[in-house]
């Protein structure tokens, strides 16, 4: 199989999702013999990135401008189809981001290709090639065959662990068609988002809130508790709903799916939908004060108590261990 | 303007599914089926749209017998037509075998803008919105936040991961529509009665063959039963040593 994975890299390194997307794509170009892996990096990068890229397997690796450089994903799609149209990859994929979503669905839609979203595992028999990803939010995870190739697929951060496969790769110079060209759409206004907090689908650890934070002020102890640890910050529909939290940040079936490492849950009590969000964590974490609360029968560890002591108390201590380990 | 929503009936998020081992894995006996979610913002934009400046509001869905009695709530939320397109079965579709089912149905009406909800809850692929734009050539901006139309130009606002964009596009467009959009409006009993005289339309249709073949689908592994602490003097000292075994 050739494949082409798209890459991202920030400040000058590649990311942790895109290091897993690229072994996926490794995996899938030695089906059944040795096929081309291309890469495509969007950011800032240097010869440092590229190695990095060699390093999981990229045989081919072009780079270019940032995305953020270059706005909507329309904007970048006519960048990706130059890549495309030259190696007519059986697979692209890419690590699963809002802006990659669209990028991917752009992708599938022009070039008629088959299209598989949010994938967890790659899985190989005898050269059949099937994708698990979740359905119905996560309460139930699929297995699909693709039938029929091209396909565009995108992988979910944190699902897969990144292998090393060094190679030595070549990077062809390629120049890339104006961004402005080629949308009909027209960009009146960006607005950065000022948050340094790592994004919900790519954090290793998540800190969310639910009800049981009793006042949409009491958010900020959330906060706090996720920028000790360098966690992104999630919340439950319960108070998205209430208003208290900005959509944006909904962990769930509808809201985002997520698959870090620790997901700390404080003042939650897990309902089905939410639960269903969070299955691909690895150790979920639950503070509240109910302990018939259905989030501890998923916990890995589960502290029946109050947030609102808990919490300080945890910051304190951390900091304390800090303080002590530095 | 005159509006078209897509729309489907997908099982409710506090559902409990019961997986089965054959096609349609899933036990649809009892199964509460709802308007998606997404669905909802999408559908109350268009009849505020239609408030605002007149013309009409027809929602289009492809559904099956399970899922047809609760789209009639777009009916009473708002819209002025429901045509169904009818499959002997919907379950995870692929997105482009829906989005050339209903671009067929579209292309014989007139429209200005067409809306959808950013994704369904159950197939999860949020793609149907921009196959949909893509096979009827028209600009596609997704999962808006914020909305308004003037002179035959739409202004929409969205978020990427480290932005929020306002954008601008001349209609007919098509648009998903994300959370926090609006709040769906809960129709009133003279709503629902109203709805009872509009009308609906199914028609049968054949989808082309799927590229996809869902092998199986299994419920995801039980978790191990983990360790349950009350005392806070106990706890938080095991949460600091849980975390750093973690290498956090």
């Amino acid at each position: 199989m050739n494949v082409l994975v798209y890459t991202t890299s920030k400040n000058g390194k590649l990311t942790k999702a895109s290091q897993e997307t690229l072994t996926a794509g490794r995996q899938l170009a030695g089906i059944p013999q040795s096929g081309k892996l291309v890469a495509l990096i969007a950011g800032n990068s240097t010869s440092d990135t590229q190695q990095q890229a060699a390093f999981f397997g990229a045989d081919i690796i072009y780079t270019c401008a940032t995305r953020n450089d270059l706005g909507l994903p329309h904007h970048f799609y006519p960048i990706l189809e130059q890549i495309f149209d030259k190696h007519l990859p059986d697979f692209t994929l890419f690590p699963l981001d809002i802006f990659t979503h669209e990028l991917a669905n752009i992708l599938a839609a022009n070039k008629q290709a088959v299209l598989l979203h949010d994938c967890l595992a790659i899985k190989n028999e005898n050269g059949k090639i099937s994708f698990q990803r979740p359905v119905y939010g996560g309460k139930a995870l699929a297995e699909v065959n693709v039938v029929r190739l091209p396909a565009v697929v995108t992988i979910r951060p944190n699902a897969l662990v990144a292998a090393s496969c060094p190679v030595q790769a070549e990077c062809p110079t390629f120049s890339w068609v104006s961004p402005d060209q080629a949308t009909n759409l027209l960009i009146k206004n960006v607005e950065a988002n000022a948050s340094v907090r790592p994004s919900l689908t790519e954090a290793r650890i998540i800190v969310a809130g639910g009800r049981g934070i009793k006042a949409p002020e009491n958010f900020t102890l959330i906060e706090e508790l996720a920028d000790c640890l360098g966690a992104a910050v999630g919340a439950s529909r319960a108070i998205v709903d209430a208003g208290w939290v900005a959509p944006t940040h909904q962990v769930g079936q509808t809201g985002k799916a997520v698959a870090p490492d620790i997901y700390i849950a404080c003042g939650i009590s897990g309902a089905m939908q939410h639960l269903a969000g969070i299955g691909s964590a690895k150790h979920i974490i639950a503070i509240n004060t109910d302990p018939d609360a259905p989030i501890f029968k998923v916990a890995s560890l589960g502290i029946v108590g109050d947030l609102f002591e808990i919490i300080p108390r945890f910051i304190q201590a951390w900091r304390h261990n800090e303080s002590k380990s530095s | 303007m005159n509006l078209i929503v897509c729309v489907k009936s997908t099982p409710v998020s506090d559902a409990v599914l019961k997986v089965l081992p054959q096609k349609p894995y899933i036990d649809r006996l009892n199964l509460k089926y709802d308007l998606n979610p997404y669905d909802e913002y999408a559908i109350e934009a268009a009849v505020q749209l239609k408030e605002q400046t007149g013309g009409s509001v027809i929602a289009i869905s492809v559904s099956d017998d399970a899922t047809s009695s609760s789209l009639k709530r777009v009916l009473a939320m708002g819209a002025d037509k429901l045509i169904e397109l009818r499959l002997p079965y919907v379950g995870l579709n692929e997105p482009l075998t829906i989005a050339r089912l209903l671009a067929a149905e579209i292309r014989t009406l007139p429209f200005d803008l067409i809306l959808l909800g950013k994704q369904a809850i159950d197939t999860g692929n949020g793609a149907t919105g921009a196959l949909l734009a893509s096979l009827l050539n028209l600009p596609y901006i997704a999962a808006v936040t914020n909305l308004s139309v003037t002179n035959g130009k739409l202004e929409a606002t969205r978020e990427l991961e480290d932005c929020r964009l306002t954008l601008e596009c001349v209609l007919p467009a098509v648009i998903t529509t994300e959370k926090g959009l609006n709040k769906p409006r809960y129709p009133s009993l003279r709503d629902i009665m109203a709805a009872k005289k509009k009308e609906i339309v199914v028609k049968v249709v054949t989808p082309e063959e799927e590229n996809l073949d869902i092998a199986q689908l299994q419920p995801p592994a039980p978790r191990a039963v983990g360790k349950i602490l009350t005392d806070p003097t106990v706890a938080v000292p095991e949460l600091v040593s849980f975390l750093k075994n973690q290498g956090i």
